[in-house]
């Protein structure tokens, strides 16, 4: 490797730095049990973090069909408000 | 270096896929994304930090802030570039904010994965263990450097973006990293007389 001279004339990298070995350096391995642990933790999040995505619209949706149930009258409306309210405990 | 370029699309793709799937909410996409990058960032915290329990730590909540904000990224994120930069963003603030971290404190822990390479490549074992404890005698600034474009193989730019330097800056500040690496694995100035 030819040495380089960033900044000063006077600095220079010494040829055959070990900068080429770096990618040779070995990956450190995680205790297997630690890493299934965090696998699962992170995946509990994944699917926290879909129920938070969704839950603002449910609740926007079975408040607007409580309206609409209570306004007509109608059971029907009131069933899919109960149900969209109940999916957000699903 | 590395992986055939046919190979590397396929790598590409799958991983895009995995992150697609990731992004509906589906957690087989994480698990995927989790097998291919875990070793990696746990690696790359472990000769930052010096310290396996605070890696254990930064690692897990690295892949915690992916799970939960994985939804909300851009569909074309470069998910090693993300953990990688989540994960030195954690341990700089935890350095910030201890600065009783101090280099001897982790010492031990470096001897000891310093001697794991050593017999996970038994050719070049000796040289490597050495590159292990010279990377960790640089100032952070140049070990992360190091790691991200020497050990992890990242791009310059991409490396540029993750620390918000200029591309001119970081090839600066490389250069002066592998210097300072190279003189701290150069022989002693005694060496060379005994050699004579």
């Amino acid at each position: 490797m030819k040495p380089t001279s960033p900044g000063s004339p006077h600095e220079t990298i010494p040829p055959g730095d070990a900068f080429g070995r770096l990618s040779q350096l070995p990956v450190i391995e995680p205790d297997a049990t630690w890493a299934k642990r965090v696998q699962g933790l992170a995946r509990a999040g994944v699917a926290n973090a879909r129920v938070a995505r969704r839950a603002p619209a449910r609740v926007t949706w079975s408040a607007r069909l409580l309206a609409a149930a209570l306004a007509c009258g109608s059971l029907v409306y009131l069933r899919w408000a109960v149900e969209a309210a109940a999916s957000l405990y699903r | 270096m590395g992986a055939p370029s046919h190979q590397r699309d396929s790598d590409d793709q799958a991983e895009r896929a995995a992150f697609a799937r990731l992004r509906t909410g589906d957690p087989t996409g994480f698990d995927e994304l989790y097998a291919r990058h875990h070793r990696n960032l746990y690696s790359f915290l472990v000769r930052l930090s010096g310290r396996v329990s605070l890696a254990q730590d930064l690692c897990q909540e690295t892949w915690m802030a992916f799970a939960v904000k994985a939804g909300g990224l851009d569909p074309q994120t470069h998910v090693r570039a993300w953990l990688l930069t989540v994960a030195r963003h954690a341990y700089v603030d935890q350095w910030r904010r201890h600065h009783r971290f101090g280099d001897e404190a982790g010492a031990e822990d470096v001897a000891d994965f310093a001697t794991s390479a050593l017999s996970a490549s038994p050719e070049h074992g000796v040289f490597l263990s050495e590159v292990e404890r010279a990377l960790f005698a640089l100032p952070l600034a140049d070990r992360e450097l190091l790691l991200l474009v020497g050990v992890e193989g990242l791009r310059q730019d991409h490396v540029a973006a993750m620390l918000n330097l200029e591309p001119a800056t970081v090839r600066q500040r490389l250069t002066r990293a592998r210097m300072r690496l190279a003189n701290l694995l150069a022989p002693e100035p005694h060496d060379k007389g005994e050699r004579r």
